[in-house]
Parts: C-alpha cells; structure tokens; sequence
C-alpha cells in the first residue's frame, strides 16, 4: 500500500473518529 | 393541549438519527464515489463537505424542530404560516423515497432466503435482472407484477409499521437493534475484507490518493453530494426527530456526533467492499477496475459472484450481507415514514395508529409498481429526480427561508443557549452563502445534463412521469396539504 494512501487513511481515521471521541467525551463530561 | 411524545434517553435520539442517516448508500455509494473521485484525495473534499455542509444542515434542521416543536411542515408553519407547504415538500419528498426504499428492502429480504441455498447459482446477474425482478425492456412494459417482490415489500411495510407503531416511543428501542446489529455486521465484513487475500489490491484502489484531482470542480460536487444525499437532512426527518427532545437538551454537539457516525460508517464500509473487490479480482486475475460496481449491481450482482468465491461458510456471509443491508434500510425507511406520519398528527391531531396505518398502506400500494418487471426502471428514475432535485430543492429553500427569511441569527441564539458548544458566524456563513451556492450549482448543473439527454436514455415520456411530474407534485402536493382544514 502506498505511503500516501496510509496518510489518507490515518487523517481521516482521526479526524472522523477522533472527532466522534472527544464530542462524546462532551457530552458524557457535561451530563 | 395533547402532550408531545419524547424520547426515552438521548442515547435513543442519537441512534435514531444515526440509523436514518446510515443507509444502502453507505455502503453501495461512498466507496465507488471515493474511487472514481480520486481515492484518497476525494476524502479531503469529503471532509471539507462534511463540516461546511453537512453538519451546518443538521444544526439547522435540529435547532428549527426543536425550536419550534414540530413535525418539518408544522415547524414551517410555526416560522410563517405561508410556508406551511414547504415543510410538506420536505415530507413529501421523504415519502416519495420511502414508496421506493421498501421496495429495496424487499430485495434485501428475498436475497436472504436465496442466500441459503446460493440461489444465484454461476450467473448471479441473469438471476438478479432476469429472474428476480423480471426486468422488461422498456418502463411503459410492466410485465406484470412479481410476487415474491410483493411479499418482501408487504413485510417491510409491516417491520416499518410496527418499528413506528408509538411513534418515537417505538423507535428509540428499535434503533438499539436496527443500528447496533448492522454496525456489528459491518465490522464482521471489514475484517472479513481485509483478511481476504487479495484484499489490499482493492484497498489500494479505494485510499491512493491523486491530488490532482482536487484541482476538479466535479471532484468537489460529488463530495458535495455525497454528504447532502447521506445525512437524511432535507427529508423532515430530523426536524421532526428533534422536535420529540426533551426541552432541556442539546443541538450541536448532537449533530457533530451523528453526521461523524454516519461518515465512519461510510468510510469503514469502503474497507469491506474494497476488501471483498480486491479478492475477487486477484481470484478471477481481473484488475480491480474491472471488477468494480456500486448501486443494486454491487449488491445484488457483484456481490453474489464474491460469495461464491469465498473459501468457506458462503450461504452464512451471504445471509449475514443482506441481513446487514436489511436492517441498515429498515431504520431509514421507518425514520422517513415516521416524518410522514408526525406531520399527519401535528396537522389533524390523529392516533399513532390512525396516522402510521394512513401513511402505511398509501406508500405500499403506491410501491406496488416498482414490483413490477419495470419497477426498477421506475424506481431509478423517480430515485435520481427525488434526490437530485427534491431534496437539493428543499436543503436550498431551507437555507433561503431559514437563512435570510427567518434570519438564521435567532436558530444560532437557540441552539447556542442550549448546546454544549457552541456555533459562531461560520455558521451563519455557510448556510447563507456556502451551500447555496453549491446547492444551486448542482441543482443548475444536473437541469443543463437533462436538457442534454434524458436520464439514463428513458423515453422522454418516462422521464417525466417519474421525474419531472413527480417533482413538481411537490409543491402542488405541499399546497393542497396546507390549505386543507387542520383539527384543532
């Protein structure tokens, strides 16, 4: 798999995931 | 005054909408998009879309139903009365849709029971278009209807009707099924896909990215798309979810969770098909660009050759696949039903019952046509106008009156009195200027590729009884529906 198809799939994995964890954090944090 | 239904937790609210946003398309649309809009690139314009659009929509559609405590056309009517037919438009654009989806469920059902016996045999396309659907040569050419089709919508509309029996009481327990178990199918078909040897050829044709491709305004639009065509935002749908919130609650982090949710799943579907794509070309010693599909050819074609091809357990995945689709449809087909049956209640102050067996019954026997052998010719053309002009007319005309008209000034004081974070002037930004443009661009680029040609090269008559017609019923349809007598 080329390097910048891994790039791809580590950005996007962070940002929808991560995205998803830190907004549920908020939410759990603010209950 | 009748006390509103609410939803028992937030948790129920979050799935639910989640569960309307995921669909068929998550699977048999973003993967194909990804690789035909340059791989890896595409999902940088995809993201963009998501967090200048996508989710700029939703906060909309929420803070508005919230707001104003209503079903899409009562909300609208609660914003000017004159703009009561608009909401309906939005409703009515979820119903159209809904007449269509069951139908496709009641693929995904019959599907499961050939899966059993891998009934598609070598020739799974003959199986699909010949045996199955009967498909005749022309639209105007019915071919009678089939009956194992009809079955299968018949019992769709009827998990549909019992999914929604107590309107959001129902739901926000169904959806611990209908979404849990679908995202557990999915992540057994990422693994299955990657794991598969092969997989990698396929893996590298969905992620490489080619950067040029950036540099395309058609790159840009079908990121667009993507993201207004997979988030249910334009149906009414989460209008009237969030108007069933409790008071004290939140908007925008809940739109920021859901419309990620419903990108993640997208993006981990790729895996599985690509995963599965990549297998099957090296098995056949195919390149993968040969292999690829999307739409009902991946499901119910491509994806029957895979299952043949797999080493082992192939009834058990091909049940498990279309159990997956099935219960990935039935909670967007039941969210769109439910914003139906809720602005019948909010207008004429109806039972559950009485509104969910009206808006039931009407779209079966409407979708008895697409049961026919022309029904997919007429459910691809009524899917295209729907969605390329229903909806993008309606996420316009929300931006217009709720952006300008209204002044999306008082929806960003609400949602931000109330949320957990908050939204500043991007916000307004996006939704005055951003996605009108782009909305008005797709809209305006899709109007120049009909004058072109017909769609799909249907008969021009065929065009516009399934298309044109249906779209211009919209207003007329949302008109009737305003002027007629509300209960009070």
């Amino acid at each position: 798999m080329p390097a910048s198809a891994i790039i791809m799939l580590i950005v996007t994995s962070v940002v929808l995931f991560g995205g998803i964890g830190i907004c549920t954090y908020i939410a759990l944090k603010k209950k | 005054m009748e006390k509103r239904d609410r939803w028992d937790s937030r948790t129920a609210f979050i799935l639910a909408s989640i569960g309307s946003a995921i669909g068929l398309g998550n699977i048999w649309r973003f993967p194909y998009i990804c690789y035909a809009n340059g791989g890896g690139a595409f999902l940088v314009a995809w993201l963009v879309a998501l967090f200048t659009a996508g989710i700029p929509l939703m906060i909309l559609e929420f803070g508005l139903g919230h707001k104003m405590e209503g079903s899409a056309s009562e909300a609208f009517r609660k914003v000017n009365k004159k703009f009561e037919w608009f909401g309906w438009a939005a409703i009515l654009v979820g119903f159209f849709i809904v007449c269509y989806y069951a139908v496709i469920m009641s693929y995904c059902f019959n599907y499961v029971y050939h899966s059993l016996t891998l009934a598609w045999g070598d020739d799974p396309g003959s199986f699909f278009y010949q045996k199955t659907l009967g498909l005749t040569q022309s639209p105007f050419e019915f071919g009678g209807i089939k009956g194992y089709i009809l079955l299968g919508l018949f019992l769709s509309w009827i998990a549909i009707f019992f999914s929604i029996w107590k309107g959001v009481k129902t739901v926000g327990k169904v959806v611990y099924a209908t979404v849990l178990i679908p995202w557990f199918l999915l992540l057994v078909f990422v693994i299955r896909g990657v794991t598969l040897p092969g997989a990698i050829e396929g893996l590298k044709f969905y992620l490489t990215p080619d950067f040029q491709r950036l540099l395309s305004h058609q790159v840009w639009l079908a990121a667009y798309t993507q993201v207004f065509f997979s988030l249910s935002v334009g149906f009414g749908i989460m209008i009237a979810y969030s108007s069933f919130l409790p008071r004290k609650t939140d908007i925008v982090n809940n739109a920021f969770i859901i419309s990620m949710s419903n990108c993640a799943t997208s993006f981990l579907a790729g895996f599985a098909v690509f995963g599965a794509l990549g297998y099957y070309a090296v098995k056949m010693g195919k390149p993968v660009a040969e292999v690829v599909a999307s739409g009902p050819g991946l499901a119910f074609v491509t994806y029957p050759h895979i299952i043949n091809n797999l080493p082992f357990w192939q009834p058990l995945f091909g049940v498990l696949f279309f159990l997956m689709l099935l219960t990935l449809g039935i909670d967007s087909a039941f969210s769109l039903a439910e914003a139906v049956a809720a602005g019948v209640r909010d207008k004429w102050k109806v039972s559950h019952r009485t509104s969910n067996i009206a808006v039931c019954s009407i779209a079966l026997i409407i979708g008895i046509i697409f049961t026919t052998g022309a029904g997919i010719l007429w459910l691809d053309i009524l899917d295209r106008f729907m969605n390329r002009f229903g909806l993008s007319l309606v996420c316009l005309g929300e931006c217009i009156l709720i952006g300008w008209v209204f002044g999306s000034g008082k929806i960003k004081k609400y949602v931000n009195e109330i949320s957990e974070f908050r939204i500043g002037i991007w916000w307004d930004i996006f939704i005055r200027f951003l996605i009108p443009v782009v909305l008005g661009v797709l809209i305006f680029a899709e109007i120049l590729e009909r004058i072109k040609g017909s769609y799909g090269g249907y008969p021009r008559l065929a065009e516009f009884l399934g298309g044109w017609m249906m779209v211009l019923l919209l207003p007329i349809l949302g008109i009737f529906l305003m002027i007629a007598k509300r209960r009070k």
